[in-house]
């Protein structure tokens, strides 16, 4: 089963002169399960296309399917929504909230995709301990180290058990054992829960782990899109 | 915790600012309840002492109002005359002039107080309320003001000089201060020794039997004869109040509207700061699909959280100031109020969330896409 489909997308991004074709004709397709790496230089829109199969831009045209579910023509709390239950994220950097305990950051992006409290909290809790920072989890980020942030970070991509995770440069920032340690981890559970995971990276020591690699450049996909 | 409760934490500001923006709102609520202690520590000089218990019906010479200004003098037959009014209970002279009281071994200018001459020591007309001592039991004793013990050096049994005469201090009064002047209580037989014109009174006091409305013995009294006006003491008290606060209100309400003014720029830069400063996590709630809503309930609970920090950190630095300068400087008489707390507390957080309105529309501006940046 298909977790997202891009057919013939194009995006804009900017206004005025200062405007330009983010994305072009972009066609891509990702099973369940399956884990793609996405190629590119810096601006060749890797996370404008992140942005749109995660619902938070929409397509200029073209179209895009969630787990089955086209996105077209749905109102932004109709694709904020598909967005809490379907999608996970790991940002570059980790992002996690500062304010928040590890712990907190699973429960709310939990509870967000309207799994209960005390499901979330067990969901939680298993997970961190598969990740081996269940010792961690009443830390807050500013307390951790690099390695162990983006550890944190994936387990809130999968804590919902989303049918997409989208990682952006997840191993910018680490070192080598440390980024095959997430890279490990993110390809393993994924699998693991049947999800599909688009990796936006130029980063070669992650290529082992991937089931396909797709290049884009200069907003448009040159190889490695799948059958759509 | 609910996912409510995590997204107002995630969104909550640095400890730091919390402190100091919770101090800059206790500083402006602070400011405004002192200014209405201020205020009523002036008017309760006056209204307390006219609006006594049994002083129901208050009778001046026509062309007078009120005590501070008063010129005319009535005849003390006037007493025995309104007397037999039906409905009065007591109807008693009241005496009013100012008087230099020194001290014995200090002998200088002294202080200009009022001097209320009465039918001590239970008649209408005298201290409203002792802070130490008793009411004057002899032609000799005074019933001196609080403040004006306090600025004397005196207290209960000393000796002070009333225009050179000498008065032992048989009490201490309160709520009898007018910042500008306080009062003096003596009895009524004392009156010649201080100057005060013999066969003649300021005030006539009536006290009315519970079937009789004062404002229609007023009246009466008024019609009795044209020397005469009577004023109830509701009415009474009125008139004293905007004599003495006439000059003070406008400028009371004028630092009253900047404290409010300054109050709602500073949670409007409060609301404005915490979506600015908090744009990385506000981009990152909506990536993760948190509905708008909820952030700007967040952010609105957490500066609801501050200001309302802030106004009970005001409100209790005031309370404590207004106690602590009662003992400490009792010329500045403050009389603070729960009701004024009551009013500054629901002003300033509605203020605050109206203030909060703009910067709020400005989450729309937030772009969850940022989230992807570092």
């Amino acid at each position: 089963m298909n977790a997202l489909v891009l057919d013939q997308v194009c995006k804009s991004r900017g206004s005025g002169a200062q405007r330009v074709a983010a994305l072009r004709d972009v066609s891509l397709r990702i099973r369940r399960g399956e884990l793609v790496m996405l190629e590119g230089p810096s601006g060749s829109g890797k996370t404008t296309l992140l942005a749109v199969a995660g619902s938070l831009l929409t397509a200029d045209s073209g179209s895009v399917e969630l787990g089955g579910e086209s996105l077209c023509g749905r109102s932004s709390s109709e694709r904020r929504r598909l967005r809490a239950s379907c999608v996970g994220f790991v940002f570059q950097h980790a992002n996690l909230l500062t304010s928040l305990s590890v712990r907190q950051n699973l429960l709310l992006r939990s509870q967000l995709a309207g799994v209960s409290r005390a499901e979330a909290a067990r969901s939680a809790d298993e997970l961190l301990e598969r990740l081996g920072i269940e010792k961690l989890a009443d830390r807050f980020p500013d307390a951790l180290s690099g390695g162990e942030e983006m550890r944190a970070a994936v387990a809130r991509a999968l804590v919902h058990r989303p049918i997409l995770v989208l990682a952006d440069e997840p191993s910018a920032s680490l070192d080598g054992d440390s980024a095959l340690s997430v890279a490990d981890a993110l390809s393993r559970i994924a699998r693991e829960r049947n999800a599909a995971v688009l990796v936006a990276t130029h980063d070669a020591r992650l290529t082992p782990y991937s089931d396909r690699r797709a290049g884009l450049l200069d907003g448009m996909l040159r190889n490695g899109g799948g059958n759509v | 915790m609910t996912s409510h409760d995590l997204v107002r934490r995630s969104l909550s500001a640095r400890p730091s600012r919390v402190v100091a923006s919770s101090a800059g709102i206790a500083g402006c609520v602070l400011l405004v309840l002192l200014l209405f202690s201020v205020s009523r520590g002036i008017t309760t000089g006056v209204s307390s002492f006219v609006g006594q218990d049994g002083a129901d019906v208050w009778v001046a010479p026509r062309g007078s109002d009120n005590l501070i200004r008063n010129s005319g003098l009535l005849p003390s037959s006037a007493a025995a005359r309104l007397a037999t009014l039906p409905g009065v209970l007591r109807a008693e002279p009241v005496l009013r002039g100012f008087v230099s009281v020194s001290r014995p071994r200090d002998p200088g200018p002294g202080l200009n107080l009022l001097a209320i001459g009465y039918r001590a020591p239970s008649g209408l007309g005298g201290p409203p309320l002792m802070d130490r001592g008793r009411s004057p039991a002899n032609p000799h004793e005074v019933v001196l003001d609080r403040a004006a013990a306090w600025r004397l050096g005196v207290v209960p049994t000393d000796t002070v000089l009333l225009n050179d005469v000498p008065f032992m201090v048989s009490g201490v009064s309160d709520r009898t201060n007018l910042i500008a002047t306080q009062f003096a209580f003596v009895s009524e037989s004392a009156a010649p020794r201080l100057g005060i014109l013999p066969g003649a009174v300021s005030f006539i006091v009536l006290e009315v039997d519970g079937d009789t409305a004062p404002e229609t013995l007023a009246r009466s009294v008024s019609e009795l004869d044209s020397a005469f006006v009577g004023m109830s003491r509701s009415r009474f008290v009125a008139n004293n109040v905007r004599e003495v606060a006439a000059g003070f209100r406008p400028m009371q309400s004028l630092l009253s509207l900047v404290g409010f003014l300054i109050a709602a720029i500073f949670v409007g830069l409060l609301v404005h700061s915490a979506v600015e400063d908090r744009h990385r996590e506000i981009s990152i709630l909506l990536a993760i699909g948190t509905p708008a809503f909820l952030a700007a309930r967040g952010i609105l609970l957490n500066v609801f959280a501050m200001v309302l920090a802030g106004c009970l950190l005001g409100s209790g630095v005031a309370l404590i100031i207004a106690r602590s300068l009662r003992y400490w400087i009792p010329t500045l008489e403050l009389a603070p109020r729960f009701a004024d707390t009551g009013f500054v507390i629901p002003s300033f957080l509605m203020v605050g969330m109206i203030a909060a309105i703009v910067p709020l529309l400005r989450l729309r501006n937030v772009d969850p896409v940022d989230a992807f940046r570092p």
